[in-house]
């Protein structure tokens, strides 16, 4: 009986506590292999806010032909879970040639 | 499925009479005149800079638009731009669309008065500003050109629909205007 209480609080421990940190290695993580991101840049802007905020960078052939809109509708897709976690979003969103070029600049 | 589809009807239709309340809908935190967000405050200052007439609503007013509408465009965040009742972004998006130049394309300017009076003296080759119109002129000034313009036969168009109301604003503007472009 003492096994299974600990057991229960084990549980309950990991279940509330190891889903409400969102890391940005996490969201990185997300992003590289649900859209195939070549590059990703999450910056934590937690600290400029009271709460859970990212900005992200991601460069993927998969934004190839898709406007702008529908760029951020993959990654919003792509992170759901969290943004509805997330306080404070700001992403932008590049195919490779295009983050090819911003580079060179 | 669509998460729209998860929004009881009758709350759908408020929405989309909100998205359709004006050519560009602003939903904010906070107002166009005291946002209560950064990311609020960030997008009417660019929408301002850049000439762009919208209306705003706060969606801190109203928790069943604010989450309701969140569903119905399956956009988690705000603010969030609609132009002719369609999303057209957050921040991130209507910055790159001011960067490129393509924002004036997707929302509408708002037309200044300097604007309206350009296009309406430019009517006509012959534009009569007068109190009254052609069918009755409302001051003895007025009629004696309406006389004199008729006798000489010139086509001449008078602004409105024949129901220009000169405005102390527009009298004053025309004035500044023959003084210092001349007619």
């Amino acid at each position: 009986m003492k096994v299974s209480y600990i057991t229960s609080l084990a549980f309950i421990y990991t279940h509330f506590f190891s889903d409400m940190a969102i890391t940005a290695d996490h969201i990185k993580d997300k992003l590289i292999k649900e859209l195939a991101a070549v590059h990703v840049d999450v910056e934590d802007t937690s600290q400029n806010r009271c709460a859970a905020s990212f900005k992200v960078l991601v460069v993927s052939p998969q934004f190839e032909g898709k406007q702008l809109l529908q760029r951020h509708r993959m990654v919003n897709t792509c992170l759901a879970d969290e943004l509805k976690e997330i306080h404070a979003f700001e992403q932008k969103t590049l195919t490779p040639e295009q983050w090819e070029k911003q580079k060179a600049q | 499925m669509h998460s729209s589809l998860l929004v009881p009807a009758d709350s759908n239709q408020r929405l989309k009479k909100l998205i359709n309340a004006a050519p560009c809908m602003l939903f904010m935190k906070g107002s166009a005149q005291d946002p209560r967000c950064g990311f609020s405050r960030q997008i009417v200052a660019l929408l301002k800079t850049h000439g762009i007439q919208f209306s705003s609503f706060d969606i801190l007013s109203d928790e069943e638009v604010r989450q309701g509408l969140k569903a119905y465009s399956n956009w988690p965040t705000y603010p969030q731009l609609y132009a002719n009742g369609e999303l057209v972004g957050g921040l991130d998006i209507v910055k790159e669309l001011a960067e490129s130049g393509e924002l004036e394309n997707t929302c509408p300017k708002a037309v200044t008065l300097e604007h309206r009076l350009k296009t309406v003296i430019n009517k006509s080759s012959v534009m009569l500003f007068m109190k009254g119109n052609k069918e009755g002129a409302r001051c003895g000034f007025s009629r004696q050109t309406l006389e004199l313009l008729n006798d000489t036969g010139n086509a001449w168009w008078c602004s409105k629909k024949g129901r220009a109301r000169v405005t102390d604003e527009i009298r004053a503007t025309i004035i500044d205007h023959v003084i210092n472009h001349g007619l």
